[in-house]
């Protein structure tokens, strides 16, 4: 089990997560919510060990995760917000270099990596140059790398954004499918439908602080609230919403 | 009374902006902005160095030139028509070479590239408005650089080589030595953008060409300076012999011939000859502008039609293979460090950044053998044997690529995908080490081995194989004195401007030039033609390259991937880890 206990980061003196604890279990997937400044990346990015947090622990069945964090990162895959990618770099390198940088044996990933590209349906493309690729086919390419060595926790942030609704449906239920394999999944999304799909359990985060946590049948029932998306708005309390929708359309006519 | 500044500002700011000046501003700012470096104001100050190096020899030259002049007016008054045309090549020559490295180092800015077409595509511009203010914009930068490049000349020029003439002659000397001059820049420069969007254009290897050039314009203007003591020679005159102003000889199809026949119409001087150049210089510069103008409107349908069908052409095979298959060789079975060499050299290969740098510093090693080679002065007999001046070409080439190489590890290559090592990969191992010495084995021994062969003509076959013995252990130690001094994976690391730190470690690197150069060709040179001795020597470089793997392979073990949100950097804006960019308000 993964645990988030307590968890502070301060940017100098912005506070961006505050004393944020939840536990993400194996064979769940636990949604992360929230408007945008409340803090899921950065929970996202210390989660995976590319930030250190202020204070907190992050616990991994029971131990501190970072205190063997070259072992905890062979266990964990991410598929970052924004697809930041070698762009010189073709698909198959791209994934070559992630596998080998994880010191997969070689022929089981070359194969690996064709059954990727193929399931995926990029690999026509191969021989192209990740500059070249849509965003939805680069948000394919971090998707196979982070799994590419059958981690036992993936942490996906905004994982479907710009795949075509074919794909995405595939990969929803990928990541159900892997959570059911008994893996531990993270998944911070703004797409309230998705995570209402695909999370068992949500954390609703907003200005650095856990303001919901549980499962969205529970937060509905407790709410008495018809979807997640009210759940959602209740909580986050998206204030004057009306107003704020005029007011641009004023703006845009200005 | 002047208006204060502020209100000129105001004034300024509440003048409505067309598109075209808009735009024509984006464009020029593209000159002075870089993505790999992290401070525009450092870069400005980079700009402002090279600027520097162009124009200094160029304003000191005809001040150093005056006594010659003031001596040649007085005593021999024939020959100052002749020290005048000698010294208006030397300036267009310096005029063609500095715009050309300008516009080298400008280079991806000279034209329209993809994601221009990407961002003003979509936007309700007309086609004409975008290619108008790039040619706008262009020209700007050409006459503003073209100016400060030979306004330095043309004044001090004038003054010394018209002190014995009137006023006109002086005024007329100046419009023809800046006419001249000028469009000896305009023609460059424009053949330059003309080959850029031509270049730009075409899929596949365009980024190895782009270097190519740079390598060649730099190694153009450092030979030219270099050159041109040796090519102009002034003898001072005596009792019994008559001074003399010498030059060697230009080819008449030669551009410089051109823009002298220009300088000479504009002032003047009769002569058929001149004529003719001059009528050649206005023809070629202005069929130049006109090409750069219409592959600038090729240029930018070409991107258009690029950015919204990417074509099938863009495919890429595997980069770089004698390289990396070399470097695996050197790796051993460690697959992270296969990975990083892998990485590192398909890095070099497919980015012209780093490919830039390198070729830059092999410029500056070209530019050495051709003034060592210059003392030979054209008998080539003199160097059909071995000789430290041959000997010593592989070796110099290899150390200035081995100095351009690490550079190249300090560039980044799209830093916010850094994270893809962050994420993946070990926070400390050996294996960085391994990887980093194994890809400057693998990219520094086919370039040895192909510049020994190329000496192969001048000192035999059989000379230049044996040489061989001497080249590789000497790219065996360059590859592990690289990897001492390095202690990250190259480029995922934020460029810190200055870490060369040239003005207080010159001695290293001359010292450097000495280990791996000097000293191997001359006791190469000294074993010549004794096998056993060269076997000999090349065994004692092998032990040096074992002392330096042994040391390589201790220090090792403090290689590290930075912690993301470790880094330091002395500008207000710290890049962190993926693609975050926040104030370091330490620093602010």
């Amino acid at each position: 089990m993964l645990a988030v206990r307590r968890l502070t980061k301060h940017y100098g003196a912005l506070v961006a997560v505050h004393d944020v604890s939840f536990e993400a279990r194996p064979g769940e997937v636990l949604g992360l919510l929230g408007p945008n400044g409340s803090g899921k990346s950065t929970t996202v990015k210390i989660l995976t060990g590319l930030l250190r947090q202020t204070t907190g622990t992050v616990q991994l069945d029971g131990a501190d995760a970072f205190a063997d964090l070259e072992g905890y990162k062979r266990i964990i895959g991410y598929v970052p917000e924004e697809p930041h990618l070698y762009s010189y770099l073709t698909g198959p390198e791209y994934l070559r270099l992630v596998g080998r940088l994880r010191e997969l044996p070689e022929r089981a990933l070359d194969d690996k990596i064709d059954r990727f590209l193929q399931l995926l349906g990029i690999y026509d493309d191969r021989h192209q140059t990740l500059s070249s690729y849509s965003k939805g086919m680069r948000q394919k390419i971090l998707i196979a790398a982070a799994v590419l060595h059958n981690p036992r926790i993936v942490v996906l942030d905004e994982p479907f954004s710009g795949l075509d609704v074919s794909a995405a449906r595939v990969l929803k239920g990928f990541v159900r499918a892997i959570a059911d394999e008994g893996k531990i999944v993270v998944f911070s999304s703004h797409v309230l439908e998705v995570v209402e799909q695909v999370c068992s359990r949500v954390v609703i985060l907003k200005d650095g602080r856990i303001v919901g946590h549980d499962s969205v049948a529970n937060l509905r029932a407790t709410l008495r609230l018809p979807s997640l998306d009210a759940v959602f708005a209740s909580l986050v309390a998206e204030e004057n919403v009306e107003e704020r929708t005029n007011g641009l359309v004023a703006a845009m006519k200005a | 009374m002047l208006p204060p500044l502020r209100s000129l500002r105001e004034f300024a700011s509440r003048v409505p902006r067309s598109q075209f000046e808009t735009l024509c501003r984006a464009f020029f700012a593209q000159f002075f902005s870089s993505e790999t470096v992290t401070s525009d104001e450092q870069l400005q100050k980079a700009m402002a160095g090279v600027l520097a190096f162009l124009i200094t020899p160029a304003l000191f030259s005809p001040i150093q030139m005056a006594a010659s002049f003031e001596i040649a007016a007085i005593r021999f008054p024939e020959m100052l028509e002749s020290m005048t045309r000698q010294m208006a090549t030397v300036y267009i020559t310096y005029s063609m070479v500095g715009v050309g490295v300008i516009a080298a180092v400008m280079w991806d800015s000279l034209s329209f590239d993809r994601r221009d077409a990407m961002v003003l595509g979509p936007l309700p511009l007309r086609v004409a408005t975008v290619i108008g203010a790039k040619i706008t914009a262009l020209a700007l930068f050409l006459l503003i650089v073209a100016f400060a490049v030979n306004v330095m000349t043309a004044v001090p020029f004038s003054m010394v080589a018209g002190t014995y003439k009137t006023a006109v002659g002086v005024a007329r000397h100046f419009v023809a030595h800046m006419v001249a001059t000028m469009s000896a820049s305009v023609f460059m420069f424009c053949l330059l953008v003309t080959l850029r969007a031509l270049v730009g254009g075409l899929s596949g290897r365009h980024v190895a060409l782009a270097s190519l050039l740079r390598f060649l314009l730099f190694s153009a203007l450092l030979c030219f300076i270099i050159f041109l003591p040796l090519a102009l020679q002034v003898e001072p005159g005596g009792r019994r012999r008559q001074a003399s102003v010498q030059m060697m000889m230009i080819p008449p199809w030669s551009p410089t011939n051109w823009f002298l026949g220009l300088h000479e119409w504009i002032r003047g001087t009769p002569g058929a000859a001149w004529d003719a150049g001059a009528r050649r210089a206005i023809a070629f510069t202005l069929a130049c502008v006109a090409s750069a103008i219409l592959t600038t409107i090729a240029g930018y349908r070409r991107q258009l039609q690029i950015a919204l069908a990417p074509s099938a052409t863009d495919a890429v095979r595997s980069a770089a293979r004698l390289p990396r298959a070399i470097a695996r060789l050197a790796t051993g079975r460690s697959r992270l460090a296969r990975a990083v060499s892998d990485f590192i050299l398909a890095t070099i290969a497919r980015n012209g950044t780093q490919q830039a740098t390198i070729a830059v510093n092999a410029a500056i090693g070209l530019t050495m053998i051709v003034a060592s080679l210059l003392r030979a002065r054209g008998d080539l007999t003199q160097l059909m044997r071995p000789r430290t001046a041959v000997l010593w070409i592989p070796l110099i080439l290899l150390y200035w690529i081995a100095i351009g190489l690490r550079a190249a590890f300090y560039v980044p290559s799209e830093l916010p995908a850094a994270w893809t090592f962050r994420c993946n990969a070990p926070v400390q191992t050996p294996a960085y080490w391994s990887a980093t010495r194994a890809s400057a084995i693998g990219f520094l021994l086919p370039l040895g081995l192909l510049a020994d062969a190329l000496i192969a003509p001048l000192i035999g076959v059989r000379a230049a194989a044996w040489h061989a013995l001497i080249v590789i252990p000497v790219v065996v130690m360059l590859a592990e004195t690289i990897a001492l001094t390095v202690r990250f994976v190259p480029f995922t690391r934020p460029y810190e401007p200055g870490h060369a730190k040239l003005k207080t470690r010159w001695p290293l690197y001359l010292f450097g030039l000495c280990a791996f150069a000097i000293w191997p060709a001359r006791a190469a040179m000294y074993a010549a033609g004794r096998p056993a001795d060269i076997v000999a020597l090349a065994e004692w470089l092998w032990a040096i390259a074992v002392v330096l793997e042994i040391i390589g392979r201790f220090r090792a073990r403090l290689w590290r991937m930075d912690p993301a949100e470790e880094y330091r950097g002395e500008s207000a804006i710290a890049v962190l880890d993926i693609g975050i960019v926040l104030r370091n308000e330490a620093a602010t």
